[in-house]
């Protein structure tokens, strides 16, 4: 029974979404037909609790929030400033400026909730900076599209909030615990650019790099300061007690809308323009996760996650085999649909399966955001190749092969997560003492 | 003989609360008496997607056949259940069995309205003020931040000069530890479950008030049952209902015991702490019941309950 | 026909800005309980749950805008492969327009039922406020039927060549 119910949603979601349907309508449909086929339910009345739970949610509002914050953000002068008080501390490391992708899309991703505001917002200002100076290409798209991703890992981030619903778990504790391996990933990518660039001597990266002094050093830095600032006010807000989560996205965006007032950028278009790009990736979004919330309660009423779990540990898998199962499921899913559906779609499946080896709700967050970065730069359907696209004005083949090396770093360290869970469970064990 | 039947039955709570253990038990239960021919497939925690509102309408569409529910949250459109959620108005387990032999026909008459049968009535635990701070009289309470969810809840706090916090369940803990609530009413189940006793140092057992939960079954489900597998029904429900009703008292001393081995110092409500809090219930009750004049089943449980309560002393 | 396209272009531009109004009033509103918050140790009560139902409306509201700038996702095969297999994306176009016409349909309907319910019932929130959960519930169907609405107008373009997506 459950084979054939598991084949037909496979074989119709495939279907559905080869033949160009919109992800969500897909997803709906695919649950629609199933849940006919397979059950005798009032499939109607079940649709019609599952709307209204999905967008009736506060904690989401923070989604809007979070991204018109980083569309504000990504429209003042932050990110050259980045660019600039970032240029002198690097530019001396082998790889040179190529670490202001990775370090400034880090400090960046401290401020706002998702991928593609961390990309625009530093790539504006890098890619013709790195054309300008003969950077590689390959090295130079690749390290901005991966650190991109960094925006969802380091708080505060937007798949965490979804996660956090859907987990039913505290996206306090979840954010904190995104920041140790948000900067480790931080410090592999520059690992890599330097081995990398070494390894490709003077063909590749560092040409024409200038040095600098200590004493330009210390002047370019407080041009970092606004945005530590911003930094501090959203997660100060949110660790100082004064907010929760999804408030400090209210907090953040009065903060990015004061800064773009200070530094005389913000105007009635301008305003404008942020608020409808967040109610277009905000309905965009919803569409999607109401249609995949549909789809978990469809694979539930079929009994589906139950059975699969029960399954891999009939199997006899352990620990390590269940998680690089659940890697590869989530590598294939991550080509074929965007990361907040894959989190909504799996985590009611997936939850409970690492629940039974003993796997932290909270860790198993970090791993899922861990392949979400991946879903995010894997083609066919990846938001920050789309994007890419547009700002590096290379084919989707071009940059998916750039971003290659980075995928297998996300692999690895998902691994070494495993190995030391204590990366992740470190600072929100601590915030209890 | 008649074909093999299976029944859904839905609890949204976890597996390991002591309400999906009842649930499960009966589930057991019916299997041995029906000698399987009646069977149902326990579904438990968040996996069909319900959160608890929408429960007494879905059994009522036939989405699901059986489910529990906490009255207090199936309320939207029958004030009757909502009841349970005024403060200090049941003060003891003893309390708790004559409301609810008293509010049963009123449950019944909403559950014949929504196309469903009552299966039984279980307890919640009596919820306690868990707080960083110790608290022994109703002017300690000024400016506590209370985590807060419901309308009850919130006027309570307010009536006690304290301050409502409308804080997620999942947010809870992370609240607690950076301060932005000091305290939550709640049970030591969730105290452990949510790791508070990290936390809140001090437990008042104010007994606030205890939620109660109906199991129900959809009318036309039941209907079609055979006159025995009806009756194995019923039995069994009646047995989960006593298990209940023990195991609520076991589970909340085991895990009282629990978060005062890890932490947490028990802080007794004295006399005079307990009539200012009763005092402050009072105006929530009366507020309450000025709001829903219309729902007279509501009223008139309400007024029975309290005359009675008073003969039991 | 082309003037009824217009209006259902203009409505839905209109549903996107409330939708946006939406968002600012709930920042507001978050805004002004953290200042009574953390200033004058008090609460609104409401922001949390008011919160929920501007996420509920601005969510359906924008639905139909977000289809009329094609701000829907799906796979891009269609553009990889619309040199090579013209009339093959062709007819695959079809089926996605009438799969997501049926969808919304149904969307509609069953959240006008969802409505209709909490109507007949008089349901009421159990927060402080007791809102009559009609009231915010009414943005499900608008915002379906408006988003069925702008299916239907892409789909006519679609198919009268007016439009290559
Ligand atoms: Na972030
Ligand atoms: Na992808």
């Amino acid at each position: 029974m459950e084979w054939q119910s598991l084949l037909t949603v496979i074989l119709l979601l495939m279907l559905f979404l080869g033949c160009g349907v919109w992800i969500g309508v897909s997803l709906f449909f695919t649950s629609w037909l199933v849940l006919a086929i397979f059950t005798d339910l009032p499939v109607m009345r079940v649709l019609g609790s599952v709307i209204w739970n999905n967008v009736n949610s506060s904690s989401l509002m923070a989604l809007p929030l979070f991204i018109m914050m980083g569309e504000v953000l990504a429209r003042t002068k932050i990110s050259d400033d980045l660019f600039d008080g970032l240029t002198p501390w690097v530019s001396g490391l082998p790889g040179g400026l190529l670490h202001v992708n990775v370090i400034a899309c880090a400090i960046f991703a401290a401020i706002t909730g998702s991928v593609n505001a961390t990309t625009a917002t530093v790539g504006k200002i890098t890619i013709p900076e790195f054309r300008r100076r003969g950077y590689s290409e390959m090295l130079s798209i690749g390290s901005l599209t991966s650190s991109g991703t960094l925006g969802i890992l380091i708080p505060p981030s937007v798949p965490m909030l979804i996660y956090g619903v859907t987990a039913n778990c505290s996206i306090g504790r979840l954010f904190i615990a995104g920041l140790v391996p948000g900067l480790l990933l931080m410090l592999f990518f520059c690992g890599y650019i330097m081995i990398a660039s070494k390894a490709k001597g003077e063909s590749g990266a560092r040409i024409n790099s200038e040095r600098y002094g200590w004493c330009e050093k210390i002047k370019s830095t407080p041009k970092i300061f606004p945005v530590v600032v911003l930094i501090g006010f959203v997660l100060g807000s949110i660790y100082a007690g004064w907010t929760t989560p999804t408030e400090a996205a209210a907090v953040g965006l009065t903060g990015a809308l004061v800064l773009a007032i200070a530094t005389r950028c913000l105007t009635w278009k301008l305003f404008a323009e942020c608020l409808m790009s967040a109610v277009r990736t905000n309905c965009m979004v919803m569409l999607i996760l109401i249609g995949a919330s549909f789809f978990s309660v469809a694979l539930g009423f079929l009994n589906l996650p139950r059975w699969i779990s029960e399954s891999i540990v009939t199997l006899g898998a352990g620990k390590y085999t269940a998680l690089a199962l659940m890697t590869v499921v989530y590598i294939i899913l991550g080509c074929l649909v965007d990361g907040y559906s894959m989190i909504v779609m799996t985590v009611p499946m997936f939850l409970p399966l690492a629940k039974t080896y003993g796997l932290d709700p909270i860790w198993f967050g970090i791993f899922v955001i861990l392949l979400v970065q991946i879903a995010n730069i894997t083609p066919p359907i990846g938001f920050n190749l789309f994007l890419m696209t547009g700002l590096a004005e290379r084919s989707i083949g071009f940059i998916s092969r750039s971003v290659m090396p980075f995928i297998l770093i996300i692999v690895a360290f998902a691994f070494i997560m495993a190995v030391f869970p204590q990366v992740v469970m470190f600072l929100p064990d601590l915030m209890a003492n | 003989a008649a074909a093999k039947t299976t029944l859904m039955a839905l609890t949204v709570w976890n597996e390991e609360n002591y309400q999906t253990r009842g649930l499960m038990l009966m589930a057991k239960r019916v299997s041995e008496l029906t000698k399987g021919d009646l069977s149902l497939r326990v579904e438990y925690g968040g996996s069909l997607g319900y959160k608890g509102a929408e429960l007494l309408n879905a059994v009522n569409d036939g989405q699901l056949d059986i489910a529990e529910m906490v009255t207090s949250n199936v309320a939207g459109d029958a004030p009757v259940l909502a009841l349970r959620t005024l403060p200090m108005m049941v003060d003891s387990w003893q309390e708790v069995e004559l409301f609810d032999k008293l509010a049963k026909p009123y449950y019944e008459k909403v559950l014949d309205r929504k196309n469903q049968k009552l299966l039984l009535i279980s307890p919640w635990p009596f919820g306690g003020l868990w707080s960083k701070k110790k608290v022994t009289d109703i002017k300690d309470m000024q400016g506590l931040k209370i985590r807060s969810y419901d309308r009850n809840g919130a006027l309570f706090a307010a009536a006690c000069k304290a301050q409502a916090l409308n804080v997620p369940y999942a947010e809870t803990y992370t609240g607690l530890a950076t301060g932005l609530i000091d305290s939550t009413i709640t049970s030591s189940i969730s105290v452990r479950e949510g790791k508070f006793y990290e936390v809140c140092k001090f437990h008042m057992p104010i007994r606030f008030s205890t939620a109660s939960s109906i199991t129900t079954i959809n009318r036309k489900v039941w209907d079609k049952l055979t006159p025995d597998q009806q009756k194995a029904l019923m039995t069994a429900a009646a047995e989960c209902e006593k298990f209940l009703r023990d195991e609520v008292k076991r589970v909340v001393a085991e895990n009282d015991d629990f978060c005062y081995h890890n932490g947490v110092t028990k802080v007794d409500v004295s006399g005079t702490y307990h009539n200012q809090l009763v005092a402050a219930a009072g105006m929530v009750a009366n507020d309450w019941l000025e709001s829903n004049k219309k729902a007279a089943d509501a009223i008139e449980l309400y007024n029975k309950f309290m005359t009675e309560k008073k003969k039991l002393k | 026909m082309q003037p009824l396209f217009k209006i259902v272009e203009k409505v839905n531009k209109l549903a996107g800005w409330l939708a946006g109004f939406c968002i600012c009033a709930a920042a507001i509103l978050i805004v002004a309980e953290i200042i009574i918050r953390s200033c004058f140790a008090s609460t609104l009560y409401v922001a949390d749950e008011f919160t929920g139902y501007l996420m509920a409306a601005s969510s359906m509201l924008g639905l139909g805008y977000v289809e009329a700038v094609h701000g829907h996702i799906r796979m891009d095969l269609v553009d990889l492969l619309r040199e090579k297999f013209p009339k093959l994306i062709r007819s695959l176009n079809y089926i996605a327009y009438i799969a997501a016409i049926i969808v919304a349909l149904y969307l509609t309907w069953v959240s006008y039922k969802t409505f209709d319910q909490s109507f007949a019932n008089g349901s009421r929130s159990m927060q402080i406020s007791e809102t009559l959960l009609w009231i915010p519930q009414i943005f499900l169907p608008i915002g379906s039927a408006l988003l069925l609405l702008q299916y239907c107008v892409n789909f006519v373009l679609f198919a009268s060549g007016r439009s290559q997506k």
